[in-house]
């Protein structure tokens, strides 16, 4: 069964093609974000670790050194374990300080634009074998398929087919600094083709080859040696050594490095990936012995490396052996194309950039892009070269094994970045020359040696007298013990300089230094973009600076130096994700120059203290933490004080803004911090200028209107000592108490009583009238009986109704008057007819000029259950507001319904209505429709509150010049819980 | 005040699980248990353990909201 070379082609080109239409379909937004931001996403987008090493040379590798192949995989896991202390922390520096690659964090930390050179072409040389392996393999799967040599044309067809996918996954944007989650999606998926193409070739082993798990057991019985072929090795082999380098390689690997580091969208994922990444590899390799059983009893005639493809053909179908090559292909182009992208962030980064900076005039981020893309190819192109110059016996593992030595030598610098501060540059610099040059002294120049290069390389292992030691645990332990050894050594001897020394505590995250200084050559964010723009040019200026504008959602006119000084930080990171640490800040050091002498403001410290403290709070541990713990429980005091508290510094900026305030001015917290006191919103501003000002410590009673309606405060002063002199200049703690409830039942209570001393002036008027009444009255009936003149009993019967008319308004009006305080006890069945009677009684006194229509609509028998002085007071606020949004001669009517134990009254005129904005604050105290001095725009609150006493509600609709209806649910019977309480007190 | 979340607890979980899986990976007891007349799937066996120990920890972090 043979393929034909352009079917396989095809094959492979259309399933590229399925990869970028499922990056381009996440760039789109076609897959939801909860399936690209999902954890196990990303978890299955660092298997671009399992290369055509894992997927075909495991095998081989298998059946040379036995389990030792699991070590590359057990080592990952491992250095998966570690992830909060090993990962974590360089994924969390990468992202604070816009780090893209391995030798942005060295040059960063080192400080030094020669550390990311080197850095740059050691990987770069050091993963050039890897991706000569991955040509290697598919070109050797094609001739497995095909059975002929496949032409060396195939191989740079499959190197310019990665290249165009490559700029299409990585390097198809103008700004190369976003994330790129398509290229995340299409990998993971390439991980799933890798898994489910091994497992079904796995499966196709264990059912089709042996009959189940049965068959290997005997076969495994009838050759004992291969299962002891598997684990002997263990004992013998280089285990340790493959062990330490496959955790080196979890994470210093460019590819690994780019995938978990810098396409990491989110943080939590890390930890998930910490167990569900090595799940994925023991799933990938799970099937490895029975493949490479299944090979040694089909005798395919492949090589080991080549079992995979090679007991396929056993199926006699051909999809298996296409399924195997396209996981082929999927393994060799996931590792090719983010290999390709993550150096070529290097190169650029370290070497193009350095060497040959465009000129301002040229768009900065098009030839970004242009040199992005072309490093891309020269690197996939490079690693061609490489392949073919190899000679073609290498085995997949050695190759790969190559790379994983050279990557191993970043660990000692990395350590150092994590954990040593005493590292210092030419220690770090030392150590990884010195490793890189045993490296290829070892490894590099006897492959190149082997493949007919007219060189001879020096027998190291033999000079020191390690000839019997395998060749990678004595390379491996040669470089890594001497770049080691030079590292720490080296450090020892130097003194770090106060740039590094700076570094080390950024990447620590346990000492905080304060920020000094500020920017002398610009004042503005216009002025930024303006300099910039010289180095830049104009429009990567101004996209910059709006950007970082962005980021740190700070308004274009701002010109606070401390504020201007975060801009200048915030630039600087976002350059270092677009050209790397030591160039950005060059640039941001040439062309916004810093005053390093000028002191910050109290409020920039402790608000850079206290976000450096949230941040690394997982860090801190001992008496650190004691005393974290001991801020953040003081914090919390003056956050959650029931009474508005605030503090300032010296230079009259907001340090703390509690809670309390918060909700009082509305203003949070993020805001009003560094916020001086004359840019605080009013009425704010003046109320503090003024308490400041002031020369007592205390202001009462200061009305100020919030949103409208006046509020009351006490605000009070203290000075705050200065804790490092013990005298002032601490700045001014300001505690702002809101007296706006006490103010509004001063005022209410004030109302009350104005109208009990007119109720009391009524009741003694009527009184006084009552007496010269009853006396007209008998007068009149004295009259009437003792005249027989018709028109003068008439007359008399006249005087006589008219003066019970009297005696009833007198009545009335004593009743009204006889107020007194709110009583459980004086509730009682109330007649609803009578009470809306009486009211408009008293009403038509007051409103006698506007001749009004009262309509009593309320049916006879409805009853309430209340205090009828407090529902007389109810309806006399309702009829009297009624009758002051009506015209004279207008039309008031009142009607009632009754429904389960409940009365709705309803009180409608066709008045003046009220306005839309202030209806859901009609029962709000002080507020009124009327002309100042009309009303105090305390009634309806007193029906609000009277009615809630009654446990019934209040509601108001109005259309605005059509008139208003108010509605009131009062009680009809008492409540069970009022009754029992009423029984409770009478029994007492 | 209730005491702010204890992440020793958690950084410890990870040392021992990492020390715990270094241990079973390293010569003196790999030798101990990887020996020729074990099932061919007792690495495999070893290392689901190893994972299931991490998957464990990590769940620590999530208590402690790291």
């Amino acid at each position: 069964m043979n393929f034909e070379l352009s079917h396989l082609f095809f094959a492979g080109v259309v399933y590229l093609l399925l990869l970028f239409f499922i990056a381009y379909a996440t760039d789109l937004g076609w897959i939801p974000e909860r399936i690209v931001r999902h954890p196990l996403t990303y978890a299955l987008s660092l298997g671009v670790y399992a290369t055509t090493w894992s997927f075909y040379g495991s095998v081989g590798f298998a059946q040379s050194n036995g389990y030792n192949f699991l070590s590359i995989y057990l080592g990952v896991t491992l250095a998966f374990a570690l992830v909060p202390v090993l990962i974590a922390p360089m994924l969390r520096l990468a992202r604070d300080y816009q780090l893209t690659s391995l030798a942005d964090l060295f040059a960063f930390r080192y400080r030094s634009q020669l550390a990311g050179v080197i850095v740059t072409l050691f990987m770069l040389g050091g993963t050039l074998p890897y991706i000569a392996l991955q040509i290697l393999a598919v070109t050797e799967s094609v001739q497995i398929l095909t059975q002929e040599a496949p032409p060396h044309i195939l191989a740079l067809g499959f190197c310019l087919t990665l290249i165009l996918f490559a700029i299409l996954f990585g390097a198809r944007h103008i700004t190369p600094r976003e994330k790129h989650e398509g290229l995340v999606v299409a990998i993971a998926f390439e991980s799933l083709v890798k898994l489910f193409a091994l497992c079904a070739v796995g499966v196709f082993a264990l059912f089709g080859v042996f009959g189940g798990l049965g068959g290997v057991d005997d076969w495994l019985a009838e050759n004992p040696a291969a299962l002891e072929s598997l684990y002997q090795p263990i004992r013998e082999g280089p285990w340790t050594t493959l062990l330490l380098l496959s955790f080196c390689a979890a994470f210093l690997l460019p590819r690994q490095f780019h995938m978990t580091i810098t396409e990491n969208l989110r943080e939590r994922s890390l930890f998930v990936a910490a167990w569900a990444f090595p799940l994925f590899l023991l799933l990938l390799n799970l099937f490895i012995p029975i493949i490479l059983w299944a090979g040694m009893r089909l005798q395919t005639g492949t090589s080991p490396d080549f079992y995979v493809l090679g007991i396929t053909f056993a199926s006699g179908d051909r999809l298996l052996p296409a399924l195997a090559f396209i996981g082929g292909v999927s393994a060799a182009s996931a590792m090719m194309i983010v290999t390709s992208l993550a150096l070529a962030s290097m190169c650029l980064n370290h070497l193009l950039l350095p060497a040959r900076y465009p000129t301002p005039t040229v768009n900065l981020y098009r030839w970004l892009l242009w040199g992005r893309r072309t490093l891309i190819a020269v690197i996939i192109l490079a690693g061609y070269a490489f392949y073919l110059v190899l000679q073609r016996n290498q085995g997949l593992v050695q190759l790969g094994l190559i790379s994983f030595v050279a990557v191993a030598q970043f660990l000692p610098g990395v350590l150092g970045l994590l954990y040593w501060p005493r590292a210092t540059r030419a220690g770090f610099l030392a150590g990884l020359t010195g490793g890189a040059a045993l490296w290829a002294i070892t490894l590099l120049l006897p492959l190149l040696e082997r493949s007919g290069f007219p060189l001879v390389a020096p027998d190291l292992a033999s000079w020191l007298g390690h000839a019997e030691t395998d060749s990678w645990s004595f390379a491996t332990f040669i470089s890594l013990g001497t770049n080691a050894a030079l590292f720490f050594g080296v450090s020892l001897l130097t003194r770090p300089s106060a740039e590094e020394r700076e570094a080390a505590e950024a990447c620590l995250m346990t000492t905080l230094s304060l920020p000094r200084g500020v920017v002398i050559s610009a004042s503005s964010p216009q002025q930024f973009e303006e300099r910039l723009a010289r180095i830049l040019g104009t429009e990567a200026a101004g996209k910059e600076v709006s950007q970082a504008l962005r980021d740190l959602g700070m308004s274009a006119a701002e010109q606070s130096p401390a504020e201007l000084r975060r801009l200048r930080e915030r630039i600087e990171r976002n350059l270092s994700g677009l050209m790397g640490p030591m160039l950005s800040r060059m640039i941001v050091d040439e062309r916004l120059q810093m005053d390093a002498s000028t002191r910050s403001a109290l409020a920039d410290n402790i608000r850079f203290l206290e976000e450096k403290l949230e941040h690394s709070r997982t860090r801190l541990d001992g008496m650190a933490a004691e005393l974290d713990s001991l801020r953040r429980y003081h914090q919390q005091i003056l956050r959650s004080l029931p009474v508005g508290a605030c503090s300032l510094g010296p230079d009259r900026k907001v340090i703390s803004w509690n809670r309390a305030i918060e909700s009082l001015s509305g203003i949070d917290r993020e805001s009003a911090r560094g916020m001086s006191v004359a840019d605080l919103p009013e009425p704010w501003s003046s109320l503090f200028a003024k308490l400041l000002e002031s020369a007592t410590p205390h202001l009462h009673k200061c009305q100020a209107p919030i949103n409208g309606r006046p509020r009351w405060f006490n605000l009070h002063k203290s000075a705050i000592e200065d804790p490092t002199t013990g005298g002032e200049g601490g700045g001014t703690v300001i505690l702002v108490e809101d007296l706006t409830d006490v103010q509004t039942l001063e005022a209410e209570l004030a109302h009350s009583e104005r109208l009990a001393s007119i109720g009391r002036l009524a009741a003694g008027v009527a009184h006084e009238i009552g007496n010269p009444v009853t006396g007209i009255a008998c007068l009149a009936q004295n009259l009437r009986s003792e005249t027989r003149d018709q028109s003068a009993r008439d007359a008399s019967q006249q005087i006589l109704g008219q003066t019970e008319r009297i005696s009833s308004i007198v009545h009335s009006l004593v009743r009204f008057s006889h107020g007194g305080t709110h009583t459980e006890g004086a509730f009682s069945a109330v007649g609803l007819h009578d009470c809306i009677d009486e009211a408009a009684r008293l009403v038509r006194l007051s409103h006698a000029g506007k001749q009004m229509e009262f309509r009593n609509q309320c049916p006879g028998p409805v009853q309430l259950f209340g205090d009828r002085q407090r529902l007389l007071q109810i309806f006399v606020n309702l009829l009297s507001n009624a009758c002051d949004a009506s015209q004279a001669g207008g039309r008031i009517e009142v009607s009632a319904l009754e429904e389960r134990g409940f009365v709705q009254v309803h009180v409608v005129d066709f008045g003046s209505g009220i306005p839309e904005s202030l209806i859901d604050k009609v029962f709000e105290p002080f507020v009124t429709t009327k002309s100042p001095g009309q009303g105090t725009g305390l009634g309806l609150h007193m029906v609000y509150n009277i009615v809630r006493e009654h446990g019934g509600s209040v509601s108001v609709t109005s259309d605005p010049g059509r008139g208003t209806r108010v509605t009131v649910r009062l009680p009809s019977k008492p409540s069970k819980t009022r009754t029992d309480r009423a029984e409770k007190a009478s029994s007492a | 005040m209730a005491p702010p979340p204890d992440s020793g607890k958690y950084l410890d979980g990870v040392i021992v699980v990492f020390l715990l899986a270094g241990a079973l990976f390293a010569p003196p007891l790999l030798t101990s248990w990887a020996t020729p007349g074990s099932p061919w799937y007792l690495p495999y066996l070893v290392w689901l353990a190893v994972i299931v120990l991490i998957a464990f920890v990590q769940r620590l972090r999530k208590r402690y909201e790291l």
